[in-house]
């Protein structure tokens, strides 16, 4: 219906009198070129190619006709007598590449900043729902973290390393033109026209206030005076696990083997004889009567429960039978298929375009009843309505629908299924292994708490059952998005022009959480209900003034601008419990008040923006731009900001000294320095950017100048706590940024080659400083100190075959960077920041802790080194060897999680009509700490064991790598020291894409102008230190428990283009 | 008309120019320091209203779950004041846990090392309390004459000094060891400001300053609920602290005496069935009312320390049972015995609840003043008759049988002490009992039923008797240093 509407919206063009020429536009392989503007010169009539790539026009004999076509060299046709006059056009490969910069475009070749670009094929491929998701390795200097495998999750991204250490290193994304406050996930990949990434000052400076982190620019799709378009594409994406999981133990067997290993070297730890402890051990495995502090209470065995392991051989009885062995990847993972929609129309004539899509995803994720599904809806609009006077709308409309089970703690099925020891069922058995049957004989589940399901208790976990209550429970988001941005531009004067920007941003969330009544934690309450609604908007108006003018070689084009931002955060919930039914979780059916929550927040900016472009000849460029910012963040006195970046630029190769060289086609230096702000200080305690938890209050603080109070119920009472301490000295953390590079094109631009070096020196910055807990608060907001990332980047880009029919490129990109922490407050040598400590001179991002030396062959023990302290009481220098990890001395290990090298790098090829790309992203030189495999060996009551746990240490096997293990990890040889970490490098197959495209004139005869037919395939392999592991997870190579993995997306689709 | 172009242009810029109140935000997530002077500037009222609610904030910190801001809410066994009473029973001889779970970083020991959340949870949980009172005692000007300041004042006193006398108790071997020993750092928000250790007898000083304060100022106040502190829960403290500090045990006789009557002792009936759960309990002084709202579910007093509710004892079987020898040591027609199944592993029925873990938290009772009455009687404050009756006057109410006690001297001390022990088994009494009467830990001994994970032996002047300071104090404290820490 509505798209009817549009298709009438194509204005017909009329026709002039005279005779009719007609004919056919063609690219270079003899392909209808469909929306060829054609234009007889020196007047106002022109018409564009149809389907077919024909045209007919109205001109007299002698008119020039004009065919122009984006992409492509215009040629001019003179008309003679013949009434049929066929075009080829050319490719044109030194049309100028427009760029979206800061509050405009700019030509390539006139930048003077560091700046990356996502090419639209790149972007057509990408399967997640997250566009940025899929940008890993793409874009040098571009860190892009998947955390979690979750549909619709939104990932870290860091360009160019780490700005600050507690206020956010989030970039900002400038969407359609205005700093954007929604979810990226609400954009459509389909629907962007551009991604841009500005890394450097000169770049982004004009978003000086909030572009220290560097800056990425999406641009949507908007209408184009090429006739009408219509792209329409299908596909269905089959996603299963990414990667595999670690070795663990999967079978009760083994399980009761490596379990009694640790107890047996717990008792002979203790005193007692080898035989006596595997006595002991084997005999108080299931329930413990020797009060040796530990038992599984499960027997999956028809055996005796102290007859399971023989105590001699350590192995399971031979005469022992399994009688269950649920396996939970079974139920809480399912490999599972979506779909996608996506339909565009794109059009206009000489006054008006438009574009308009709808796109519908349903991404299925790996695990059980986790979903999201989107619809979007985009569309955008600009009329001419005076010559000088033009007016446009964008809007973009998102509907989301999120299903996501609890992953956090004991409910994660990642955690679960690694971490629960493979003898615990998902369903309840007798003790004779029969099923435990319900009254309508359904088999019940098990919540280890010996209640209901099996009659024993858990050592792990118990009241929890992930599996069913994920099936049980309630968890889902609803939000709809709304970004809307209209404009008004006006021309006068010959030279001036006016801009009027006013966007908006609104998400709406409706969020259930509901804890079922029949299971679980919620069991003993009567289920519990969360019901939660959160309203964000944001609202930007922009008022721009640009001036251009060129005096012979010299072009200016100067920009005065103000714009300002106002968001505003209204949180709603409430919690009940005691619900009448299990499926229904609207408020009105539970009893129990729990709890009511309910916040604001305001966040207002304001600034002046001034921008110079100049450039003499298209050889020397100057970019210098000036902005002054306000933040509600600080205190009114220290609100205000000065920010700028300059830039030059000169392209060598337009000399005259090389000008017509036959191998430099391109050669441009350039350099900048600016500075920038970042007011985005998040609470000591923050734990993730953005809104979480229960009360729904900001991770981010809006008003850090002010000590907070949490007021609290004091049964009936107001009660009130000093919660934060505010800094009315707290202003900007500012980063000065340095860049200079070389842009190289070689063979007529078949080879070009990028490389930067940068420099990034964060001053003054935001840092919660840990306070003396004796002092009554965590931490102390403050501008600590500086640091320093300093790096280089290259991309590198090669056409090796380029044929009508054959063509094949490689693009390689690399960035290496050093974190240096270069100055911290007086008084203050140290800070302690996690697993690692700020210190001068060292990286933010150096591991600090404990050193694992080896494995005392003796008695497995795990050895340290330990300071010898002087008579002072300070160390000698000299250090010496202790068991005792409580004992053992913090250092500097020379361990950094920064890799020394990442990027990514790909090869296209083409023939005929297939094509085929393939990327790998990489990442060398860093340590990440594996926490997950350590836990898998530190033996916690009923938690599964790595299969490395006989490897270790006993006294059997004397000459292992890897100390003793025993229960609870007791000994604390497996505590938090070196002995965690292990090499970050990967390299990750990320996307493997085939396509076949159809256009032929079997195609246009359908009316079709080409059909693609794809399969793409994303995490296909990865290649990292041991299997598991995934260092892709985290920024620093950490590896947490509750990492949800990624998942493999394989895509098959097909696009047509009518 | 090109002027007037460009002078509606600029028009349209100073629209929205920068206007003060466009940057100034009011905060609705957290009450701002400036919000609550706006309104204590309002009038007098009001300052009142904001600082009873500081000092309401710190009663419902008192039964919090995950009180400590360095982690991040999932510690079960950090629920506010009655985790640290349940843990540090665990520490002593008298306690038993049968399965290394939560709370097993307090029976094994482990916790009192610097790099335990256990320690940091202890020591920031007083200086929390410590830090908020302090405001409170800054805002109410010293020469108010609003009687109900002065009483809330004198409550921030009474808070203070309770909060510091648990702590040095924990962080320190007893006062009279060593007067002059590094204890902790002080603060009272006002002149006294020493981060690094302070000594024992510093601290004291201004442990005592606060209770003497207290108790003076607080006369007159009536309370409306139990969690509140009186009169009656400040002479307790003060009790306390002298019983502790052995300096003034006439003093010490004279507030416990005062104490004792501000409650009824419950019958033995009450005692075994329904003694530990109800805030409404005759006997009660000082405790928290918990409720649906309120209740921390598993991360709670009664889940962990309760056979009966379906919780960590009650149901996973991570019983907090009793040592065999204080319970052979309990008279057999004592009704106290029967809150202790020997049959079952000793397992303890004293603390239960009927609810689902809406059960009240008790502080302080009448049982412990008869106690402390009868020792500071029997340590010099009166006579060994007088201190027999007073122990008579309790023990009776539990053992029909008992006797009033012909025991004299060290005898009678000890009699007391063991009648302390089966009287406030679990209620967090036992290890300082210990360190201040020199104890050592003997839980390693024939038929020992101590589970193997905990079963050491300590001399009282050994480190295990010390906690050590948090790491994150000596970090971050730039005048407590590796060196001032307490040995391993």
């Amino acid at each position: 219906m509505i798209l009817t509407l549009f298709m009438a919206l194509i204005v017909q063009i009329s026709f002039a009198q005279q005779k009719t020429v007609s004919g056919t536009v063609s690219d270079e392989n003899g392909l209808p070129l469909i929306g060829t503007t054609v234009l007889v010169v020196g007047t106002s009539s022109g018409t564009t190619t149809d389907f077919d790539g024909k045209y007919s026009i109205k001109a007299k004999a002698g008119d020039v006709l004009s065919y122009s076509y984006v992409g492509y060299a215009t040629q001019n046709k003179t008309v003679g007598s013949a009434s049929t006059i066929n075009a080829t056009l050319q490719p044109d490969n030194t049309l100028d590449e427009i760029i979206v910069v800061a509050y405009g475009t700019q030509k390539k070749e006139a930048l003077t900043g560091s700046v990356g670009l996502v090419e639209t094929e790149t972007l057509e491929k990408i399967a997640t729902s997250n566009v940025v998701q899929g940008l890993v390795g793409k874009v040098a200097g571009l860190q892009v973290i998947n955390n979690s495998g979750q549909p619709g999750a939104a990932p870290t991204v860091r360009i160019r390393g780490i700005g600050s250490i507690n206020a956010s290193n989030e970039p900002l994304y400038v969407v359609n033109g205005v700093p954007f406050q929604g979810d990226i996930t609400s954009i459509n990949s389909n629907d962007i026209a551009s991604f841009t990434v500005l890394k450097d000052a000169a770049a982004a400076a004009l978003y000086g206030s909030r572009g220290s982190n560097g800056v990425i620019i999406i641009t949507t799709k908007k209408g184009t005076k090429q006739g009408l378009t219509v792209n329409l594409d299908v596909s269905t994406v089959y996603t299963t696990r990414g990667s595999k999981d670690y070795d663990i133990i999967k079978t009760p067997g083994t399980y009761y083997e490596a379990h009694f290993l640790a107890v047996k070297n717990l008792l002979i730890n203790s005193g007692e004889t080898t035989k006596n402890a595997a006595l002991i051990a084997s005999q108080n495995l299931i329930f413990d009567n020797a009060g040796i502090g530990y038992q599984l209470g499960y027997n999956n065995y028809d055996i005796a429960d102290d007859q399971i392991i023989d105590p001699l051989t350590g192995k399971v009885n031979s005469n022992a039978n399994l009688l269950y062995n649920d396996d939970w990847d079974d139920f809480l993972f399912n490999n599972s298929l979506s779909s996608k929609t996506f339909l565009s129309i794109n059009g206009g004539g000489d006054n008006s375009k438009f574009y308009f899509s709808i796109g519908h995803q349903n991404d299925q994720a790996y695990t059980v009843k986790s979903n999201f599904e989107r619809v979007t809806a985009n569309m955008s609009i600009e009329q001419t309505i005076k010559e000088n006077l033009t007016i446009g709308a964008t809007m973009n409309y998102a509907h989301t629908v999120q299903n996501i089970p609890d992953q956090g703690g004991y409910a994660g099925a990642f955690t679960w299924t690694r971490s629960i020891a493979p003898i615990y069922p998902v369903f309840g058995y007798n003790l004779d292994g029969s099923p435990v049957l319900d009254s309508n004989g359904g088999h019940v589940y098990d919540y280890g708490d010996g209640q209901t399901g099996t009659p024993q208790i858990r050592a792990y976990a118990s009241f929890a059952n992930p599996y069913s209550t994920t099936l049980l429970d309630i968890k889902r988001r609803t939000t709809d998005n709304f970004n809307g941005n209209v404009f008004l531009k006006y021309d006068f004067l010959n030279d001036f022009s006016f801009r009027y920007n006013l966007a908006t941003d609104i998400r709406l969330r409706q969020g259930v959480s509901y804890d079922t009544p029949l299971g679980g934690d919620a069991f003993g309450v009567g289920g519990r209900s969360t019901s939660t609604s959160w309203r964000n908007s944001t609202s930007t108006h922009q008022q721009l003034l640009t001036w251009k003018k060129s005096f012979g070689d010299h072009n200016f084009d100067v920009l005065l601008g103000h714009e300002n931002s106002e968001q505003n955060y209204v949180f709603l919930n409430s919690q009940l419990t005691n619900f009448l039914l299990p499926d229904q979780a609207v408020l009105d059916y539970g009893v129990v008040f729990q709890s009511t929550n309910n916040n604001e927040f305001d966040y207002t900016v304001e600034g002046y923006l001034s921008r110079l472009n100049y450039d003499f000849a298209n050889k020397y460029f100057l970019n210098a731009s000036y902005r002054r910012d306000a933040s509600s963040v600080f205190h009114p006195d220290t609100r205000w900001g000065d920010f700028y970046g300059a830039g030059v630029g000169w392209r060598v190769s337009e000399e005259e000294f090389l000008n017509g060289s036959s191998w430099l086609s391109e050669l441009k230096l350039k350099a900048s320095f600016g500075q920038q702000g970042n007011d985005r200080i998040l609470y000591s305690d923050a734990t993730t950017q953005g809104v979480s938890g229960l009360t729904g209050r900001t991770d981010r603080n809006y008003i850090a100048y002010e000590d907070q109070y949490e007021v609290t119920n004091s049964n009936g009472d107001i009660g009130l706590s000093l919660k934060y301490q505010g800094n009315e000295n707290l202003t900007w953390e500012t980063s000065n940024n340095f860049n200079t590079g070389i842009e190289l094109g070689l063979f007529n631009n078949r080879v070009t080659i990028d490389a930067e070096y940068f420099q990034r020196k964060v001053s003054d910055l935001l840092f919660n400083v840990p306070q003396a807990p004796s002092s009554g608060l965590p931490a102390f907001p403050d501008n600590v100190g500086d640091m320093e990332n300093i790096g280089y980047e290259a991309t590198i880009y090669a056409d090796i075959i380029s044929t009508t029919d054959l063509s094949w490129s490689v693009n390689v990109n690399a960035t290496h960077y050093k974190n240096e922490v270069t100055k911290l407050p007086q008084g203050q040598p140290s800070i302690e920041n996690g697993a690692f400590q700020l210190e001068v001179g060292k990286s933010q991002f150096e591991y600090y802790s404990r050193e694992f030396v080896g494995v005392n062959p003796n008695n497995g023990a795990a050895l340290f080194y330990k300071d010898i302290l002087g008579d002072d009481g300070e160390p000698t220098g000299n250090r010496e060897v202790t068991e005792d990890w409580t004992d053992a001395t913090e250092y500097f290990i020379g361990k950094s999680a920064l890799p020394e090298l990442y990027g990514g790098f790909g090869t296209n090829l083409n023939y005929k009509n297939w094509s085929l790309g393939v990327s790998f992203a990489y990442q060398f030189g860093g340590y990440g700490r594996d926490n997950t495999y350590i836990d898998l060996l530190s033996g916690e009551g009923g938690e599964n064991y790595h299969n490395d746990i006989f490897n270790t240490w006993t006294v059997d096997n004397t000459d292992a790598k890897l100390p003793l293990v025993v229960p609870n990890n007791d000994l604390n040889y497996y505590s938090t020291s070196n002995i965690r970490l292990i090499k970050s490098d990967f390299l990750s197959l990320q996307d493997v894409n085939v396509s076949y495209t159809l256009n032929n004139k079997q195609t246009s005869k359908l009316g079709i102008t080409s059909a693609r037919l794809y399969v793409n395939a994303n995490n296909v392999h990865l290649w990292s230190k041991r299997q598991g592991y995934d260092p892709r997870l985290s920024f620093t190579g950490l590896n947490s428990d509750t990492n949800f993995s990624l998942v493999r997306n394989i895509t098959i689709g097909l696009n047509l283009k009518f | 008309m090109k002027k007037k172009i460009l002078l509606s242009l600029l028009v349209v810029v100073s629209i929205y120019s920068c206007e003060k109140e466009f940057l100034d935000n009011d905060s609705k997530e957290y009450a701002t320091a400036q919000q609550l002077a706006d309104l204590a500037s309002s009038s007098p009222e009001a300052l009142l209203t904001i600082n009873s609610g500081v000092e309401s904030g710190q009663y419902s910190f008192l039964r919090e779950f995950s009180t400590n801001f360095e982690d991040t809410g999932s510690r079960h066994d950090d629920y506010g004041q009655m985790s640290i009473n349940l843990g540090l029973d665990l520490m002593s001889n008298d306690m038993v846990q049968v399965q290394d779970h939560w709370m097993g970083n307090y029976y094994a020991y482990r916790g009192r090392t610097q790099d335990f959340s256990t320690t940091r949870i202890i020591w920031n949980f007083y200086y929390s309390i410590v830090n908020n009172v302090n405001s409170i005692i800054a805002q109410i000007p010293e020469e108010t004459t609003v009687q109900d300041l002065i009483y809330l004042k004198a409550r921030a006193r009474g808070l203070r000094a309770w909060s510091y006398f648990n702590l040095v108790r924990i962080y320190q071997y007893t006062y009279q060891s060593n007067p002059s020993a590094a204890g902790i750092p002080i603060y009272d928000g006002e002149d006294i400001n020493v981060p690094s250790r302070a000594p024992l007898e510093d601290v004291y000083a201004l442990i005592l300053d606060d209770i003497q304060l207290a108790y003076t100022n607080i006369e007159g106040y009536s309370r409306t609920s139990k969690e509140t502190i009186n009169k009656a829960v400040i002479a307790g403290i003060y009790a306390r602290i002298l019983l502790e500090t052995g300096t003034d045990y006439t003093t010490c006789a004279t507030m416990a005496a005062e104490a004792k009557i501000s409650g009824l002792l419950m019958s033995s009936t009450q005692w075994i069935s329904e003694g530990f759960s109800d805030i409404s309990n005759s006997e009660w002084i000082w405790g928290s009312d918990i409720n649906g709202e309120s209740s921390t579910i598993y991360a709670s007093f009664f889940s962990h320390a309760s056979s009966l509710n379906a919780g960590y004892a009650g149901l996973l079987g991570i019983h907090k049972t009793i040592d065999k020898r204080l319970f052979d040591a309990i008279s057999d027609t004592d009704v106290r015995k029967t809150a202790f199944d020997e049959a079952e592993g000793y397992l303890n029925y004293k603390f239960f609840d009927f609810t689902f873990f809406e059960g009240d938290y008790v502080y302080m009772r009448v049982a412990e003043m008869y106690l402390m009455e009868a020792e500071a009687l029997a340590r010099g404050a009166g006579t060994d008759a007088q201190a027999a009756k007073v122990l008579y006057d309790l023990v009776s109410t539990r053992d029909p049988n008992y006797t009033e006690s012909t025991n004299t001297g060290q005898d009678l001390i000890d009699e007391i002490l063991l009648q302390r022990r089966i009287e406030l088994w679990g209620e967090g009494f036992a290890w300082y009992d210990m360190k201040r009467n020199g104890i050592a830990l003997e839980r390693d001994y024939t038929d020992s039923n101590h589970t193997a994970f905990g079963r050491d032996n300590y001399s009282t002047t050994a480190s295990e008797f010390l906690f050590q300071i948090p790491i994150a104090e000596i970090e971050n404290n730039l005048e407590i240093n590796i060196v001032d820490q307490n040995p391993l």
